[in-house]
């Protein structure tokens, strides 16, 4: 288990992070200029912070009472930086088993399984200048994973790739988190890098470690604690694939006992999918006996009605174990008198949701 | 052999190459180890090495070979050095025209090794580090490796610096023919003397010749260098 409990100001910012990370993958979620960055460089000891302790399962790494400060080259961690930083000059396969080479680190895992699970085995004789984005950065995870982290740190690894190539990458990294049994942290912006990857999560903002827990929890609050438009922020449904209709091409899916189909290409049947919702995107109606052409009907009840600025109300619904968020007017809320512990029904798209679910 | 060059040509032909050739070899390493330091250090007296190291290109250099002449001659303060510690001596011999052309080439060599090192993206290296490479190795595998091109472009510049140099060596060594008389002062003394010019022809196009054939060969191998990482830049 990572411990952080760190204090400092760089130049004019100044950050207290404290937050424990458990194996599995942990989010750091927040605005640019939060100083995610700034706090994976003091995991990493590229930076030093004022005071304050870093510790990863009994090793401390980091303690400014105890003038304790060990080097990046002794902490056993996997740094992946935004620009993946691979090394020019050297082969794919001299860049994946540098840290066995230069340093004399023996990897749990081999070259031959690393470049197989990241895809990347028809590359290792080429250079880093032939390699695409994506390629780069699988290339860099794997580096990092050649290198025996005891964790990994990965600093925004789809920045400047288009869905297509993250598709690509983003179950590599599951894999080798439950393949490998690596803890990961996990830098990012973006909602839907979270909902993809994540466990469990930490909303970072100006400077500070904010909410954390599970996605489930933290999800729905943080859009608005965070300042980002609820309205890319319903949290998240999670369900299971028991079908596929091939004729309307549909995955069927099971969440909360209740059905959803959702649009696009066939998922494995069993497999578990998140499904991230758009808050805005929802509607809500008395019951169901109206038809629409939206194919979702989730029965659902409101646990929570929160006022939002410009007349807009934010509706916490629950659907079984699980909630999201619906964002209407209100207006709406008044015409339908909907209150707090009543019922109602959310209506969703099935083409709306298409580009908004990940599997497991 | 002798039909087209004279022994004499050929004598200065070689003193020149030697010359050029032990000046850079000495320079290049020393002049990458301050390009380095000076590249990746920010210390209060910076302004000041790296205004030393660039002093002889802005110094006439008939007083950079006075100074020269001043420091090592053999009762000079390292003339003396030298003398006891190694046995080099060098006044009026080929070992003053070779250090006389390293101190001149010196800010030719480092002013592209030192851009080399600084344009390297420190994301590279701090990721080494976090691989297990501390500061030596990641310097040698990582550092040193990418800076080549540089460190070539710096060695060429010296190396025709080294070859050309004029002022510093006749004021430091003299002009003393099969000892200290290069290329350069060849032809100088040449085109002094009424019948030279055909002389002094001959050794100009050695010169253009040696020029070409080092820029060709550094070209080459800088070829070489990119194809090796995956070809040009895209």
């Amino acid at each position: 288990m990572l411990e952080v409990k760190v204090k400092g100001a760089r130049e004019s910012f100044a950050y207290d992070f404290d937050f424990s990370a458990d194996p599995g993958i942990t989010a750091l979620w927040g605005k640019s200029g939060a100083g995610k960055t700034t706090l994976l460089r003091l995991i990493a000891g590229l930076d030093q912070a004022d005071k304050g302790v870093v510790s990863y399962s009994g090793d401390t790494w980091f303690d400014g009472a105890r003038q304790i400060n060990v080097t990046s080259a002794k902490r056993r961690i996997g740094y992946v930086p935004q620009r993946s930083a691979l090394f020019a000059h050297l082969t794919v396969r001299r860049n994946l088993t540098y840290s066995n080479w230069a340093a004399g680190r023996k990897a749990r895992v081999t070259l031959e399984e690393v470049s197989e699970l990241l895809g990347i085995t028809r590359l290792l004789e080429r250079y880093p200048r032939n390699l695409s984005g994506g390629e780069k950065q699988r290339v860099a995870l794997g580096r990092a994973m050649m290198s025996n982290p005891a964790i990994l740190l990965l600093d925004e690894p789809f920045s400047g790739l288009d869905e297509q190539r993250i598709d690509e990458i983003a179950p590599h990294i599951l894999a080798l988190n439950r393949r490998i049994k690596v803890p990961i942290l996990l830098v990012t912006h973006a909602v839907r890098d979270v909902v993809r990857l994540a466990d469990s999560m930490i909303v970072i903002e100006n400077g500070m470690s904010m909410d954390r827990g599970s996605l489930e929890q933290v999800l729905p609050r943080a859009g608005i604690a965070a300042g980002v438009d609820a309205s890319v922020n319903g949290g998240l449904l999670t369900g299971k694939v028991v079908g596929y209709d091939k004729s309307y091409g549909l995955n069927q899916l099971e969440v909360a006992g209740q059905s959803l189909v959702v649009s696009g290409a066939s998922i494995p049947r069993g497999a578990t999918v998140r499904i991230l919702v758009n808050a805005s995107e929802v509607l809500v109606a008395k019951n169901s006996k109206i038809q629409t052409s939206a194919r979702n009907h989730l029965s659902c009840n409101i646990s929570r009605i929160v006022q939002l600025p410009e007349n807009c109300v934010q509706l916490r619904l629950v659907c079984g174990d699980q909630n999201f968020v619906a964002k209407i007017t209100r207006q709406a809320l008044d015409e339908l008198s909907l209150k707090k512990d009543g019922k109602c029904v959310a209506i969703l798209k099935s083409v709306s949701l298409a580009n908004q679910v990940f599997p497991r | 052999m002798s039909g087209f060059l004279s022994p004499e040509a050929w004598t200065v032909a070689a003193l020149s190459l030697k010359v050029s050739m032990v000046a850079t070899l000495f320079t290049v390493p020393i002049a990458t180890g301050i390009a380095y330091f000076l590249a990746t250090r920010r210390f209060p007296g910076w302004h000041i090495l790296n205004g030393l190291c660039h002093l002889p290109l802005v110094m006439p250099p008939v007083i950079t070979g006075y100074l020269l002449l001043l420091g090592f001659r053999p009762d000079g303060i390292f003339g003396r050095v030298f003398e006891q510690a190694f046995g080099i001596g060098f006044a009026f011999q080929w070992t003053g025209a070779a250090l006389a052309a390293s101190v001149m080439a010196f800010p030719l060599v480092m002013r592209p090794i030192r851009l080399a090192f600084e344009s390297q993206d420190r994301e590279v290296l701090e990721t080494a580090k976090t691989l297990g490479a501390g500061r030596l190795i990641a310097f040698a595998t990582i550092s040193l490796p990418l800076a080549l091109p540089g460190i070539l472009a710096g060695a060429v510049l010296g190396f025709a610096k080294a070859l050309g140099e004029f002022g510093a060596t006749i004021t430091f060594v003299s002009n003393i023919p099969g000892e200290t008389q290069t290329l350069a002062l060849a032809v100088y003394s040449l085109l002094q003397s009424p019948s030279g010019d055909r002389e002094a022809l001959t050794l100009i196009i050695i010169g253009v010749a040696i020029s070409f054939v080092a820029i060709v060969l550094s070209e080459w191998i800088s070829n070489r260098i990119s194809m090796r990482r995956g070809g040009p830049d895209a």
